[in-house]
């Protein structure tokens, strides 16, 4: 404890990042393919998750359509790579980039102009046109089958399991810092302004329905670099990737880590990878598995799995106050 | 691509368009079904059931149960056993788990009924297996007729004027009865109805029942001529949204304007643009967002 009070506390961050960074990167020298494959999954899930936490926990609007953005940067890197025949990485990241900002910012523009009930619908609606589009463009998109996707370059060096899982980390942590850099900057505040009321928020000056709608692009950029990565990671695009029970999956990230934390959603995607390919493995009921634990932490833990076990400590031990009855 | 339309075509198509128009409206009798359950319990308990999907379709799997025997008269009680079953169902959900959370925001009514939704299409799974049923006895039995120079399925007319006659009886108990000055009174001021005596707890119930039963008997309709199958759910659910989105949130009469819209617009589309009919549909609906966010003949949105 002495030595962690002699850094000074402008220091915490760059710290922690540092030494998640070194933990992630040598990682592989211990782990076997099949955890390196699942820490790639749970990371990219992190990313969309960090994003989708944007909007829902930071700006509180709920969507239920977040797969499409992840479906949008999958299927440009998985189009591009298999119909275009562009092995470049770089190019098909931004090209992943650009279609998801261009795509969530249309959508976005048409959501935001409603809230709560009518956001979540609206939402909903638009994310299953994508699902159709995939199944009814065939020719393109192979329809209910998908497309298979070989293995990108990056920097003329083939992208395996191995190279991919170096990619993910490296934009996960800048993608963390970037995050964290949000949520504290005065962007970031007002977000959390227009969550807490939206009415005092217009009153105070905020464009509210503005603010809403870059929340929005950002959490749709995001939700496209997890899908950038996640195609190469399975090697393979597929139109589930944007049906409702994917949205599903990274709402449920949020919640089991807890959507009032900034790690809450980072949390949640590491138990959920984990969790998930134990589960499947046993049962092939895992919506009615997804759905249930979404149902129980609606009704009982609104502040998330992890956010209500944090909140829980917090007040039994480290609480300052005493209360009295 | 659409298929290309000649001088001989135009004759064609004259002589096909109520074919069109028939199809249209057999769609929009049962997304009119659906719609109006999901805006009936929207606007007096201010829940969006996203679990009503799958409700519609534990309505459509539960009817090939007795479609599949052939015995016309279980097949005729199915259309009444069937929607009562259903609206049970929705009653005890509402009952059970809904009631807790009507104080809560939006976003925890909204995660509850997701959780719930998955939860049903999966048990659906489990019981009835991965592969889709077809029980189309009705639709044979029933035979065709000759209509405007087109041979239809009578079945199908029966459907629509089916949904005709319960759009009007729902018109009729929500515009005359004392019962249904009630639950509108519900949907305009909860507070205010209760203290007027009303037992507000009750109405919620209730319009879940019935919300519940119009779901289920969409689903027992549709079976005869389509099949029951894993995914309707979701379909439905998007459909009956776009539905409501044109016609308006809360209103019954924009759910019928609004099925019949989007029900035609489906029935021209997949014969003329059949990759893209599904694209005219959400620019019908983001037009009127844009233009007219409340929707035709959408209330001003407000929750107290």
């Amino acid at each position: 404890m002495h030595i962690l009070r002699s850094i000074p506390k402008e220091y915490y961050i760059p710290i922690s990042l540092g030494l998640l960074f070194l933990f992630l990167i040598s990682f592989p020298l211990i782990a076997s393919r099949y955890l390196i494959f699942l820490l790639s999954l749970a990371l990219i899930y992190a990313i969309w998750a960090l994003g989708y936490n944007f909007l829902f926990g930071y700006t509180g609007l709920l969507s239920f359509g977040h797969a499409a953005y992840l479906g949008v940067g999958a299927y440009t890197v998985g189009l591009l790579i298999a119909r275009v025949g562009i092995k470049s990485f770089e190019i098909l990241f931004l090209a992943a980039v650009l279609t998801s900002l261009g795509i969530s910012a249309l959508i976005g523009y048409l959501c935001v102009k409603y809230t709560e009930v009518y956001f979540a619908l609206l939402t909903l609606a638009f994310g299953e046109f994508f699902y159709a589009l995939a199944f009814k463009l065939y020719d393109i998109t192979g329809g209910s089958d998908g497309v298979s996707v070989p293995y990108p370059y990056l920097f003329g060096y083939l992208m395996d399991t191995k190279l991919l899982y170096y990619v993910v980390a490296v934009l996960f942590v800048i993608l963390l810092y970037f995050a964290w850099k949000v949520v504290n900057s005065p962007f970031g505040k007002t977000l959390q302004a227009i969550r807490e009321d939206p009415v005092k928020a217009e009153f105070v000056g905020i464009h509210v329905k503005r603010y809403q709608w870059y929340s929005f692009i950002l959490s749709g950029v995001y939700s496209g670099i997890a899908g950038a990565l996640y195609a190469p990671l399975f090697a393979h695009i597929y139109p589930d990737l944007f049906h409702w029970t994917t949205s599903g999956e990274v709402l449920f990230v949020t919640l089991i880590g807890g959507h009032r934390m900034f790690l809450g959603p980072v949390l949640g995607a590491i138990i959920y990878a984990f969790l998930r390919s134990y589960i499947t493995a046993y049962t092939i009921y895992w919506p009615f598995v997804l759905g249930l634990s979404v149902a129980v932490i609606a009704l009982i833990f609104p502040n998330g799995i992890i956010g209500s076990a944090y909140s829980f400590i917090k007040e039994r031990y480290f609480s300052k106050t005493v209360v009295s009855k | 691509m659409g298929r290309r339309v000649s001088i001989g075509g135009v004759g064609y198509l004259l002589s096909t368009l109520p074919l069109f128009i028939l199809n249209g409206l057999f769609y929009a009798a049962t997304l009119f079904l659906i719609a109006s359950g999901l805006t009936i319990i929207f606007s007096v308990a201010g829940i969006l059931n996203l679990a009503h999907g799958a409700i519609f379709m534990l309505g459509a799997y539960l009817a090939t149960l007795t479609m599949l025997t052939g015995d016309i008269r279980l097949i005729i009680i199915t259309f009444i056993i069937v929607p009562f079953i259903i609206g049970l169902i929705g009653l005890g959900i509402e009952r059970g788990l809904i009631k807790w959370v009507y104080d809560r925001e939006s976003e925890y009514q909204l995660l509850l009924t997701y959780g719930l939704s998955l939860v049903l299409a999966d048990l659906v799974r489990m019981m009835f297996g991965p592969q889709p049923i077809s029980a189309s006895f009705l639709l044979r039995e029933s035979g065709v007729i000759d209509i405007l120079g087109v041979t239809y399925p009578v079945y199908n007319l029966i459907v629509i004027v089916v949904a005709l006659f319960v759009g009007l009886l729902l018109w009729l108990f929500l515009d005359r009865t004392r019962l249904g000055w009630i639950v509108r009174a519900c949907s305009f001021d909860r507070e205010m109805s209760s203290a007027l005596g009303v037992n507000v707890g009750l109405i919620y119930a209730f319009t879940f029942f019935l919300g519940s039963a119009l779901g289920g008997l969409a689903g027992a309709l549709i079976v005869p001529s389509t099949v029951a199958m894993l995914g309707m759910d979701v379909n439905a659910l998007i459909e009956s949204f776009i539905v409501i989105v044109i016609g308006g949130l809360g209103s019954i009469r924009g759910a019928f304007i609004g099925s019949i819209i989007v029900g035609l617009v489906r029935s021209f589309g997949i014969y003329f643009f059949p990759r893209y009919e599904l694209a005219f549909i959400y620019i019908i609906m983001a037009v009127v967002l844009l233009i007219r966010p409340r929707g035709l003949f959408g209330r001003e949105y407000r929750r107290v």
